[in-house]
């Protein structure tokens, strides 16, 4: 008993494994569509794994392909099964499109031919279905390709009868083209003739008012009309086969010449104007246009060039710009002069000021002194007043003295600037001359003031005596006026490798440092001396004097602690 | 008496003004520079001033501005003589609040005339 059981399962088991490799597709389903048993072939074929679908309801399994929206096999195989466990009998479905999901979620075409069978039990009752598939999806294709093809075949044979109607319907067209183009090719012959007649015309026209030539790509001449032979002064003979060049006269800068032969290499027309020279040297100018003819490359392979002579022209044109220029040059020069002219007259200006006020000032205060002493005099007319009125007699003298030593130094002045000095030598002996000087500044000392004299080496020398006289007594006053009173005044002299040297050395005011530079200026005041009373033209004066000697004068002097002139002159 | 300070470089100048003015009976004090001037202004308190402006030691200028910075002095009538024509400096004198000024070369009326001016404006 136990035996038969135990052979029972063993059989059970092998029977399922025969049923799972069973070559078809077989699904085996309960009454309520639960899948129960799969064969590996139909595992395979809707791309399934038994695990995954046994025990699951069918329509779960299998659902409709939900991007097909005709999609009916769920319907159809649902009213299949039902009809089988109605009528209990088999039921084949017809060629049916049922889509599989694949195991990745998308759906596959696929068509199949379904037959679902039922397993009665013993009570009649319907214990399983069996449902067998077979795919036919591949057929379905081949049945689909074969429709197509078909379909193809009928279009080709429609085709060819529409062909057939339209090669006639072409060569009918085509011999109306002909005859057409016939007669446009009559027209264009009869227009060529006029336009070649137009063309003669202008090669006329062109020939007779312009210089021509033309040239191959490479500037290479291949015909001039007799103006290029014209002006050019070469034969036709000597310029056909020679470089263009030949009439290069070397004047355009490289780049111009440059500019022209990438503008024509590149097919563009070129204008200009050109400087070219003769056979016999003679320089014409032309104003050019090049035109390129281009191959189908547009590669220019021919160079017609177009001139009219424009040497007049440009003869006018280079005299005026060398007048303007000669113009510009003389302008630009006058200008200079005339500005040279203005800041000597501003100079000038700024010295009749600097003169106008000096003059004045220098003027009205002896002119003062005069005019009240006559009123004084005139005050005093008693008998006993005689003293008083000699007094301002002697002082009326005295400024007027003071008023004609001004105007000797702008008469000095003037004289020196007109060069109208003349120089007159004589022997003297320099100690006795120096002496005589001191003598005379005497009466201009301040109190406590006094001049120191040191002499060295010879004592004759041969100079002009008055113009050594101006100078000196010039330096000395100054060293009188510029100090104060108690101070000394140094004077030396010396006469040594034929130069007399002589120098005026004081301890007064001193020349600011910032106005040593313009102390020899005309009308010139240093800062600190602007209210004592002078001309400024005193050391003026004194340069130019020393200057008229070929001597020279320099000065030494700080601020506040004193100032030293030397002046020195050659001795023969 | 009418006591006048004159301050003035040019010795002659000053001299002449001097006896001018003292034969007209005014008592007159000189100077003959700018500091002198001014340090004689604030001593004895003069009742008019005449006072050259181009001078060493302190011009014109200065001796008015000093004057005028001292609440004694500042209302002392000022006078200035210049030698100048130029109107700059004319102007410059008024303009800094002087009674007058005198242009040389001056005739005697000139100056009387400017100190009865001054006396009358008192």
């Amino acid at each position: 008993m136990e035996e038969t059981r135990t052979i029972s399962i063993e059989r059970e088991a092998n029977f399922r494994s025969i049923f799972e490799a069973l070559p078809g597709l077989y699904l085996v389903l309960l009454p309520d569509l639960t899948i129960y048993a799969v064969s590996d072939a139909y595992a395979n074929a809707t791309m399934t794994r038994r695990d995954d679908i046994v025990g699951r309801h069918l329509f779960d399994v299998f659902p409709d392909n939900p991007e097909d929206a005709s999609a009916d096999g769920v319907s159809n195989l649902r009213a299949s099964l039902r009809s089988v466990l109605k009528n209990k009998s088999a039921h084949a479905m017809a060629l049916q499109k049922y889509d599989i999901r694949k195991p990745d979620d998308e759906f596959e075409e696929r068509y199949w031919s379904p037959l679902n069978k039922p397993v009665l039990n013993s009570k009649n009752e319907v214990e399983f279905i069996i449902h067998r598939v077979e795919d036919v999806t591949s057929f379905m294709q081949l049945l689909k390709e074969q429709k197509e093809k078909d379909k193809m075949t009928e279009g080709l044979i429609s085709r060819s009868a529409e062909m057939e109607m339209e090669i006639v319907k072409r060569s009918h067209e085509i011999q109306k083209m002909n005859e057409e183009l016939e007669q446009k090719i009559s027209d264009r012959t009869l227009l060529l003739e006029s336009v070649n007649k137009d063309i003669s015309d202008y090669k006329f026209a062109l020939d007779a008012s312009s210089i021509v030539a033309v040239t191959d790509q490479k500037g290479i001449i291949l015909h001039v009309n007799e103006n290029f032979c014209r002006i050019s002064k070469y034969t036709k003979e000597e310029l056909i086969g020679q470089d263009h060049r030949i009439v290069n006269s070397g004047y355009h800068p490289k780049e111009f010449i440059r500019n022209l032969w990438v503008t024509i290499a590149r097919g563009k027309i070129w204008k200009g104007e050109i400087r070219n020279i003769a056979k016999d040297g003679t320089i014409y100018w032309v104003d050019t246009t090049i035109v390129p003819f281009v191959n189908e490359q547009d590669k220019p392979y021919k160079y017609l060039a177009i001139r009219a002579d424009i040497t007049q022209r440009k003869q006018a044109e280079e005299t005026i710009l060398k007048m303007n220029e000669e113009l510009e040059s003389k302008v630009t020069e006058r200008t200079l002069e005339l500005s040279n002219l203005l800041e000597r007259l501003q100079a000038m200006n700024e010295m009749k000021s600097r003169f106008v006020s000096m003059a004045s000032h220098e003027f009205r205060t002896p002119l003062s002194a005069i005019l009240s002493s006559v009123s004084l005099i005139e005050s005093y007319s008693a008998e006993e007043h005689v003293e008083k009125r000699k007094k301002h007699v002697e002082r009326i003298k005295s400024s007027i003295k003071n008023l004609i030593s001004i105007l000797n130094d702008f008469l000095s002045l003037d004289k020196l600037e007109q060069g109208s000095i003349e120089i007159a030598k004589e022997n003297f002996d320099l100690v006795g001359f120096a002496d005589d000087i001191m003598e005379e500044v005497s009466g201009i000392l301040k109190t406590g003031q006094h001049i120191s004299f040191l002499h060295s080496g010879e004592k004759e020398i041969f100079q002009d005596k008055k113009i050594l006289r101006n100078v000196l007594l010039n330096l000395l006053s100054n060293a009188i006026k510029y100090s104060e009173e108690n101070k000394e005044i140094r004077l030396s002299t010396e006469v040594h490798n034929h130069t007399v040297s002589i120098q005026v050395k004081d301890e007064g005011i001193g020349i600011p440092e910032e106005e040593q530079k313009n102390l020899f200026g005309k009308f010139y005041r240093a800062k600190n001396a602007t209210n004592i009373q002078g001309t400024g033209l005193g050391l003026n004066i004194v340069k130019k004097y020393v200057e008229l000697l070929e001597g020279a004068i320099s000065f030494t002097s700080t601020s506040g602690r004193g100032t030293t002139f030397t002046f020195s002159f050659p001795q023969k | 008496m009418i006591t006048i300070l004159l301050i003035e470089d040019n010795a002659p100048v000053r001299e002449n003004a001097t006896e001018l003015l003292e034969l007209e009976g005014y008592k007159v004090i000189s100077a003959e520079n700018g500091k002198t001037g001014l340090l004689l202004a604030k001593e004895i308190l003069p009742d008019i001033i005449f006072c050259d402006i181009m001078m060493p030691e302190a011009d014109g200028y200065d001796v008015f501005r000093g004057l005028k910075n001292d609440p004694f002095t500042a209302g002392i009538p000022f006078i200035f003589l210049t030698a100048s024509v130029e109107k700059k400096e004319v102007e410059a004198a008024l303009g800094m609040g002087a009674s007058a000024y005198i242009k040389k070369p001056f005739e005697p009326k000139d100056l009387f005339d400017a100190i009865e001016a001054c006396l009358n404006k008192k």
